[in-house]
């Protein structure tokens, strides 16, 4: 009875650091208890179980959703860099596409690619590989298109070579090359230089982008006055796993 | 009486009590059937210290109350059960679920009076709970704890 008046008029911080004490000494029996009457007590409702198969089943759709979650952030990762490089164009649409095959070394130069059933691909809209002008769209369907190169002999695209201010064209060889005829000797051309499609007398582009570079400039020997040029692609066509198809507003 | 048996057994239902039955809404008080126990079932000297001691150990789990609350209620009323026991004999369940329920009442609101807590409702209706808990559930206990301590429930005599 004095022991439990003495307890009684101790002073709390006291008799609570005895209790506390306590819980620490048994802290783990405590623990154990504690939580099988947790688990006891949970309702746990059949309805959110299911079968082993159906979760190894969710388990993997989990898995792909993931996968396509990571490869959409890469996608959308391009597509802004790409609207943050060419801030210029106004009512230009980018669609991601990616190569099935490519066809370079043989007589046909083209790419097929695949792109999403959404974007509105047309023909003869230009294809960017590697932020240089790679071809056009020769046909497209349903999610698949074929893009000729500039180096396949059926394509013909107006270019412009470095500052020079002078309307050309230029056609594939089939050889992983191009070919610009009849530009008069007057005009300053050497190795090297730039050659920008114009997109002059297209609705499909209206900004100068980088097609190829001079490999070769030389004069042509049945008609000396003109120079006989060959362009080389800037990227390794070959090589390219993705592309970028313009899409201007016009065609919208 | 083994006094080893009875710490052990004390110890066992205080960490049962904390641990196990702290988070039921309606839960029995261990304690309370044990020192209902060994006050019918021990001489009344035995039944002083236990009833004490048991107090303590109430104490210890009956955090936020400060401790001293229990060791009084329970020491007083085990004492007063002990005494009791003398006079009218405690084997019977009935009899037995009857005492649990009293002294539950009873050592509860003296804790609770001593301990100066707010009275309530809520406080009323808790001590209710337990106390008819323990009741409902402590006759059955008592001969497994009577087991454990190597103590004879058919014993007649009055101490």
């Amino acid at each position: 009875m004095l022991s439990g008046l003495i307890l009684l008029f101790a002073p709390q911080e006291l008799t609570g650091k005895i209790q506390l004490g306590f819980e620490s000494i048994f802290r783990w029996p405590l623990n154990l208890g504690s939580n099988l009457t947790l688990t006891a007590t949970t309702e746990q409702t059949l309805g959110d179980m299911v079968p082993r198969r159906e979760f190894n089943k969710l388990q993997i759709h989990i898995s792909n959703l993931q996968a396509r979650l990571s490869q959409q952030q890469e996608d959308f990762r391009k597509l802004s860099a790409l609207y943050e490089r060419y801030d210029v164009w106004e009512g230009a649409d980018f669609a991601l596409a990616e190569v099935i095959t490519p066809k370079v070394k043989a007589r046909r130069n083209e790419l097929t690619i695949r792109y999403s059933r959404n974007a509105p691909v047309v023909k003869d809209q230009f294809v960017l590989g590697n932020n240089s002008v790679i071809g056009t769209i020769s046909d497209a369907s349903a999610g698949t298109a074929h893009v000729r190169l500039f180096t396949d002999p059926k394509s013909a695209i107006r270019v412009k070579i470095g500052d020079l201010d002078v309307p050309m064209v230029l056609m594939g060889d089939g050889n992983n090359a191009a070919r610009i005829s009849l530009v008069s000797t007057e005009h300053k051309v050497k190795v090297g230089d730039i050659v920008f499609a114009s997109g002059a007398g297209t609705a499909f582009l209206n900004t100068p982008m980088t097609v190829g570079k001079v490999a070769r400039c030389v004069k042509n020997r049945k008609k000396p006055l003109v120079w006989d040029i060959t362009v080389t692609p800037v990227c390794d066509i070959e090589k390219l796993e993705d592309v970028t198809v313009i899409i201007m507003n016009s065609q919208q | 009486m083994r006094w080893f048996r009875f710490a052990v057994l004390i110890l066992a239902g205080t960490i049962l009590q904390k641990g196990v039955f702290e988070r039921l809404h309606t839960r029995p008080d261990l304690l309370l059937i044990l020192l209902v126990f060994f006050a019918v079932y021990c001489s009344t000297s035995d039944a002083i210290i236990t009833s004490f001691a048991i107090g303590f150990a109430a104490d210890l789990i009956g955090s936020p109350m400060p401790m001293g609350a229990h060791m009084i209620g329970f020491g007083v009323f085990g004492t007063l059960l002990a005494y009791l026991n003398r006079v009218i004999a405690i084997k019977r369940m009935p009899h037995q679920a009857l005492a649990i329920f009293a002294v539950g009442l009873l050592a509860g609101a003296t804790a609770c009076l001593l301990a100066r807590e707010s009275a309530s409702t809520g406080l009323y209706s808790g001590l209710l709970r337990t106390a008819v808990c323990s009741a409902i559930v402590g006759p059955f206990l008592m001969a497994p704890v009577a087991w454990c301590m190597h103590i004879k429930m058919n014993r007649s005599s009055r101490r």
